[in-house]
């Protein structure tokens, strides 16, 4: 990741994870498992799918540990990378759920996950589909991490700059620049407004 | 397409919160369940001190190990030192590697056979403890001292990190302190180890208590009784020095009249407790 930089503890931790060293992932959990459990509580709204979030970040970090790459970005990124994707399933497992019960005349009782993720993500892919995402892949490196989090992972501007590790100001300004790139990449093809 | 449409019920969840109590334990079970460790905590501090060891080792030039690193040792003999009293733990829970004859040239052997043999024979320590074949309660003798092997593997975690670091300050590095998950269990020993000993060598402080408090990451606070006769519950001195300076004092690398430390009660309790710490470090008789 470009805002990256390599931290040697990191690589160290890696290492050990790798080894099958248990005391590094008490470690891990220490350093950044209470963060990663706001994340996901900010996501899912609800604690014990926050607990679940942060089970399977850290079971996924220690099963395969040479999945993390400590010269594209920090050990904390990778694993808050992790936590939204993680949440944002739960969230839409849990969205399309509910929407099975309504169409079978169910009475959902209060939701205890949020069902506003998955319709813009439904219509993005049906709709625009695979041009959207071939236009999105072509964006520069920083604009498209940027793009893609608020679009196909639903992040709000504080979000996506938590994710990426960068300021809000600069994850809107990414955004913005993203977008624009990306509309005059549209029109060229004749898709000139989104839904 | 609204960038934050997704995000509304974001804002109404409270920004702060933590994981539920037991989640900790409950996180590092799953996945230990999914995938076993290799390396159980109790070997861990000992794995990772070799590690780095092995590390400094590799970048070692010929000046370099000619170079007097303490105590006027070079690397390679500090080197064969740390073999020495890691094969005195394996030959007692089974993980003894068979000593080549090259390896048995004593303190004319080459460096890379000597790091050669010290490696081999710390991964051998290190799996055969890995493996859970071992009874980590049983007692076993180091340097005439008979302790648990447990301790005994702290005991190695800790004399190889301090005599990496002893091989790092030769080569003008910066000290390589463990980190505070491997600290806490070597400070624990430490203290009290020190404390078991002063009731031996001071008995004069028998049945006295002590209060040492470590600062820093690792650090910690024990009341402890002198051994040796019975104990009162009030504190009759109380060490206060950083975790680290601790364990370079321990280590034998720090004058217990000028280490950096804050105490209150007995003055002389206090003074014992240090020098006792300092005469820990028994590098000059293990092996001559």
């Amino acid at each position: 990741m470009d805002e990256a930089t390599t931290d040697p503890a990191d690589d160290e931790l890696r290492r050990r994870l790798i080894d099958g060293d248990e005391t590094a992932l008490g470690r891990v959990y220490d350093l950044h498992g209470p963060y990663l459990h706001r994340i996901a509580v900010r996501l899912t709204g609800n604690r014990t799918a926050a607990d679940d979030v942060l089970q399977e970040v850290l079971c996924s970090l220690w099963q395969h540990p040479e999945a993390f790459d400590p010269e594209r970005g920090t050990l904390r990124r990778w694993l808050s990378t992790l936590a939204h994707r993680r949440s944002v399933d739960l969230v839409r497992r849990e969205a399309s759920g509910l929407r099975r019960l309504r169409l079978a005349g169910a009475d959902p009782s209060v939701p205890t996950l949020s069902s506003t993720v998955a319709p813009e993500e439904t219509a993005v892919a049906s709709v625009l589909g695979a041009q959207v995402r071939r236009a999105v892949a072509s964006l520069p490196g920083p604009q498209r991490r940027a793009v893609y989090l608020a679009y196909f992972e639903g992040l709000s501007y504080r979000q996506v700059a938590e994710a990426l590790g960068i300021p809000e100001g600069t994850a809107k300004s990414r955004l913005r620049l993203g977008l624009h790139r990306l509309s005059s990449l549209l029109a060229a093809k004749g898709i000139t407004s989104c839904p | 397409m609204p960038l934050t449409g997704s995000s509304d019920h974001l804002r109404r969840v409270p920004a702060r919160s933590a994981p539920a109590p037991g989640t900790r334990d409950a996180v590092l079970s799953a996945a230990l369940a999914r995938r076993p460790a290799t390396i159980p905590a109790v070997v861990a501090p000992y794995a990772l001190q070799a590690r780095r060891l092995d590390d400094v080792l590799t970048d070692l030039d010929a000046a370099g190990w000619a170079r007097p690193v303490v105590h006027g040792w070079s690397a390679r003999r500090v080197v064969a030192h740390l073999h020495a009293l890691d094969r005195a733990v394996a030959g007692q829970v089974g993980a003894l590697v068979p000593a080549s004859p090259e390896d048995d040239a004593g303190r004319g052997a080459a460096p890379e056979r000597v790091v050669h043999a010290w490696r081999e024979q710390a991964h051998a320590l290190v799996r055969r403890v890995g493996a859970s074949s071992v009874a980590l309660d049983d007692d076993i003798q180091l340097l005439g001292e008979v302790l648990p092997v447990r301790t005994a593997l702290l005991q190695r975690a800790f004399e190889t990190w301090i005599h990496s670091d002893d091989i790092r300050r030769a080569l003008d590095r910066a000290p390589s302190p463990p980190p505070s998950e491997h600290l806490a269990p070597m400070a624990d020993a430490g203290v009290r180890q020190l404390v078991a000993a002063l009731g031996l060598v001071r008995p004069q402080h028998a049945g006295r208590v002590v209060r040492v408090d470590l600062a820093g990451p690792g650090g910690g606070r024990w009341t402890l009784p002198v051994p040796g006769a019975r104990a009162g519950t009030a504190p009759d001195a109380a060490l206060h020095l950083d975790v680290l300076e601790f364990c370079y004092l321990l280590g034998g690398r720090r004058d217990p009249r000028r280490v950096a430390h804050r105490s209150a009660g007995d003055p002389r309790l206090v003074a014992d407790l240090l020098e006792v710490a300092a005469g820990f470090d028994r590098d000059e008789t293990d092996d001559a």
